[in-house]
């Protein structure tokens, strides 16, 4: 059973990476500028397509990652500057209805510019599955343990870019003042904050970072339209299974997400086994499992793991 | 002068809290502004400060400032301590502080400053703000806004919600500053207090001034002394 669990965890890990880094920056952008983004995955999306585009053209593989982040980032401080400051104090259902319509016009936008066939994007982390046997001890099936080694290194990549950027809102000198400008609108104004920059630089950050888990997955998602869709929805778990405004929170909550989805998938496959259960697919509840997530940390700690200590936001 | 408004007003849709102030603060003057609750002290205070909109003119230091946003005034010295405090709770009290100087002011002698006058800070200072008791948490928000080298500090109620021996605390600091040469506008609810610490003193009702002289005169006024201290 070891060995399963470790399988697992092997796989579920990776997965869990790209959750965080996609609900690092949901919850950023809610945390700062009070905005439930519901387009973020189809703004991530068409960095990406921005990227493919570059890359098709001039053949950089740097040149087209830099490409697609800059023009998230460039889409995300639009959408704060055109739209967002425009409807400014809209309530919540505004807001969302607003972010959908985003979601529908890029959406569509990506469908007349780049249609819908698959594109492909290299792969940046390719590596083989390395196979390993536990000792006899620990593992008396001898069974092999998989070890996803393009995948690890890919998730390795999603960690260190959500754990550098948490890092960069947490001490540099522009995160600081976005994250007083979060806790104390009035107060951040009085000591000179420009308010207006701390949410536009929440939106660009958080959309480049969507654009970059859009490359992280595309070797499998292919490059398309609905490529980050399924992504998203596992972002906003993290988010709220995390604490909704702490970036952090959205991080860890993605990993754990990760790990928590295929450990149930194995826990239900062994209990239908032990059933006599045939007919069903466990795998097929790994969604169900993120809807279940989502709904018990909202009844049973709707702050989220990491909630704020002085008020609660959502 | 450091400060001069003219015909100043501030709205809020169709309220309109300020109805056309004219005051001055002239340099190394401590001026307080009293009145009642909802008489307009704070639209006054965020006004000048460029954190609501408001109408008329802004002449700081010559220059007319009514269009610029709150960080431009800040980056010139105007700087306020906001009603209520409105610290940063979930960042610690340095960092609180070293935010302070984000526009203008030297963080590390800031910091050394600061603490020296608010000797409780520095024994706090990796604590995050929101743990600070009601009068601490008024302290930093004094040194947050000192650590801008402020050229107008403006204060709003500094004394609200506090036991009295803070409350003396406050104005005993407050006395300090203006005698290390600092220009300061504070709008006090204490109006004994208030007129007691200002060099001149207006006294707002319904949005505008309706009374002004030297703090001590206003002290000794008849009228004053019914409608606002209670004597």
């Amino acid at each position: 059973m070891l060995v399963q669990i470790l399988q697992q965890i092997a796989f579920g890990l990776p997965q869990g990476a790209l959750y965080g880094l996609m609900g690092f920056g949901i919850s950023l952008i809610f945390g700062i500028s009070g905005v439930t983004n519901f387009a973020q995955g189809n703004a991530g999306m068409i960095g990406v397509f921005v990227g493919w585009t570059v890359y098709a053209l001039t053949g950089s593989l740097p040149l087209a990652l830099l490409a697609g982040l800059a023009g998230g980032a460039l889409l995300g401080a639009g959408v704060d500057r055109l739209l967002m400051k425009r409807v400014k104090g809209l309530t919540h259902a505004g807001m969302l209805i607003i972010t959908l319509g985003l979601l529908m016009i890029f959406d569509g936008l990506a469908l007349i510019v780049w249609g819908t066939e698959p594109l492909l994007f290299p792969d940046l982390f390719k590596a083989p599955p390395i196979m390993v046997t536990l000792p006899p001890a620990l593992n008396p099936e001898q069974l092999l343990l998989i070890i996803p080694g393009g995948d690890l290194r890919t998730a390795l990549a999603a960690v260190v870019l959500s754990f550098g950027l948490v890092a960069f809102f947490r001490w540099s000198k522009p995160g600081l003042a976005a994250r007083a400008k979060a806790q104390d609108e009035a107060g951040a104004k009085a000591v000179g904050i420009n308010v207006a920059a701390a949410d536009t630089l929440a939106w660009a950050v958080g959309v480049a970072s969507a654009v970059a888990a859009g490359f992280l997955i595309a070797p499998k998602s292919t490059v398309a339209p609905t490529m980050l869709i399924n992504l998203q929805l596992y972002g906003f778990t993290a988010a709220v299974f995390g604490g909704f405004a702490s970036p952090l929170g959205a991080v860890v909550g993605g990993l754990l997400l990760g790990v928590i989805e295929k450990l149930v998938v194995l826990g239900l496959t062994s209990l239908f086994a032990a059933a006599g259960i045939l007919s069903v697919n466990a795998a097929d509840f790994q969604l169900s499992v993120v809807l279940v997530i989502i709904i018990v940390t909202l009844t049973v700690r709707p702050t989220g793991l990491f909630a704020s200590r002085f008020k609660g936001k959502v | 002068m450091v400060l001069e408004t003219g015909d100043f007003r501030v709205s809020y849709g169709r309220i309109t809290a300020l109805k056309g102030v004219d005051i001055k603060v002239a340099e190394n003057e401590a001026v307080a502004v009293i009145g009642a609750n909802g008489a307009g002290k704070s639209s006054l205070m965020n006004g000048l400060a460029g954190i609501v909109e408001a109408q008329g003119g802004v002449l700081y230091k010559g220059a007319d400032l009514s269009r610029l946003p709150s960080h431009q005034r800040v980056k010139r010295g105007l700087v306020l301590c906001p009603e209520g405090r409105r610290i940063f709770p979930e960042l610690n009290v340095e960092e609180n502080l070293r935010l302070g100087a984000y526009r203008r002011g030297a963080v590390k002698t800031g910091l050394v400053k600061v603490y020296d006058m608010f000797p409780r800070l520095a024994e706090r200072r990796t604590q995050a703000a929101g743990y600070l008791s009601g009068g601490e948490q008024q302290m930093l928000a004094i040194g947050r806004a000192l650590m801008a080298e402020p050229e107008l500090l403006m204060l709003d109620e500094p004394s609200l919600g506090l036991a009295p021996v803070l409350v003396d605390q406050v104005f005993e600091t407050l006395r300090n500053l203006r005698a290390a040469g600092i220009p300061i506008l504070l709008v006090e609810q204490n109006a004994v207090k208030a007129l007691a610490f200002a060099d001149r003193a207006y006294i707002l009702e319904n949005g505008r001034v309706v009374m002004s002289g030297k703090g001590a005169e206003l002290l000794a006024d008849e009228r004053v002394k019914q409608a606002y201290l209670g004597i």
